[in-house]
């Protein structure tokens, strides 16, 4: 009975995962379907492995995190992405005008070369000429800002690419920032990571031979620390002082 | 991200190459609703520009004592604009002044990020190292 209860909460939890991977474009409908054949398939063993249920328990966990990750970190994914792809969706966008092409042609254009996922982030822009696009329910804040600039350009009907290609330049002004910080945060994220590993293996090697055990105080103090100089790594710096 | 007072430099240089005028590229600033002290003064600013007593106008010039000498400039072009005046050359100027003023504002806080990202490295996490295995081999070599 226990077997059956976990194999059919696996089936429901993998489905679960792949719809949501599916709504956002991550992975397509008839991809999903081939995946979740595969992944389901441990769940029907549950039937003939009853002893085993622990690697079971253990696989079905992978995909409650998988599911816990997703919430956490899927805006900030699609941010970043929509952050390296705006400048060149404008960039196309401005030179489909320039050739000759109207708005809402360029605008077509544009959204259909993009990938799946792309276009799931960027489907505000679909909509700019349109005249409910006040009332749209946007999936993405940043996307629909992003949208409603473009809009406000567009509909203005003279000196377009000018306008664009200002609105650009700011875009351009948010990377140069982000690409110059990124590769910092890169070198000191290494050096981060490397004193965490060494900071478990002193703890490991205190606790087993020096007697850490004996002092709880110290290692609240040590791992306060800790986090504290992780929190300040990943919060100094995100922000800069215009002079202007 | 972009410096609110580019941010009103490019509405404005907008709303004049869309045949509007300047109030309302001032107007649709205003409408971005930024929380930056910038941004705050500048409603206000607005406001005592707006009514045209001599009380508002001595306001709104104590008021220009917020901003830096940048942002004043931007708003002497601006009340010149507001009077009547052709400041699109001058806004054009003041924006490629302003980008690269904020390239060199990038420059700098990148090359001193590198040494502020070791200050949690050095003052908290060398620390929490150096505790757990200095004060326990301590307590074993005074025993």
């Amino acid at each position: 009975m226990m077997s059956f209860l976990i194999s059919v909460f696996g089936f429901l939890i993998s489905k679960l995962v792949l719809s949501r991977f599916e709504n956002v474009q991550l992975v397509h409908a008839q991809k999903s379907k081939i995946f979740f054949i595969i992944l389901s398939f441990p769940f029907y063993l549950t039937l003939f492995f009853k002893d085993q249920l622990i690697f079971f328990m253990v696989y079905i966990g992978i995909f409650v995190s998988t599911l816990i990750l997703f919430f956490l970190f899927f805006e900030k994914y699609a941010f970043y992405i929509f952050s390296s792809r705006k400048n060149s969706l404008l960039s196309a966008l401005i030179f489909l005008i320039q050739s000759g092409n109207s708005p809402q042609k360029a605008i077509h254009e544009c959204y259909f070369q993009l990938t799946e996922f792309e276009k799931y982030i960027f489907q505000p822009i679909l909509y700019v000429f349109d005249e409910n696009f006040q009332n749209l329910n946007p999936r993405l804040s940043f996307s629909a800002d992003f949208a409603k600039e473009i809009r406000s350009i567009l509909l203005t009907k003279t000196k377009i690419t000018d306008q664009l290609r200002r609105f650009q330049s700011s875009i351009q002004l948010e990377n140069e920032f982000r690409q110059k910080s990124e590769a910092i945060y890169q070198q000191i994220g290494v050096q981060m990571m490397m004193s965490v590993v060494i900071y478990v293996l002193l703890f490991a090697i205190s606790w087993l031979s020096l007697g850490l055990k004996q002092h709880p105080d110290l290692i609240l103090v040590s791992f306060l620390l800790l986090l504290a100089g992780i929190y300040g790594i990943f919060n100094i710096g995100k922000k800069i002082k215009w002079n202007i | 991200m972009e410096p609110a007072a580019l941010r009103l430099c490019r509405d404005i240089r907008n709303a004049i190459e869309s045949q509007k005028s300047i109030k309302y590229g001032l107007q649709v600033f205003i409408n971005r609703k930024l929380r930056d002290p910038f941004s705050v003064n500048l409603v206000r600013w607005v406001q005592l520009i707006g009514h045209n007593s001599e009380i508002n106008r001595s306001e709104a010039h104590r008021l220009t004592d917020l901003f830096n000498i940048y942002q004043r400039t931007l708003l002497l072009v601006i009340e010149n604009g507001l009077a009547g005046h052709s400041v699109s050359d001058h806004l054009m100027q003041i924006e490629s002044e302003f980008q690269a003023i904020c390239l060199a504002d990038i420059a700098k806080h990148t090359a001193t990020l590198p040494f502020r990202l070791q200050i949690p490295l050095l003052l908290f996490i060398l620390p929490a190292i150096l505790i757990i295995i200095i004060v326990p081999a301590l307590n074993l070599m005074a025993l």
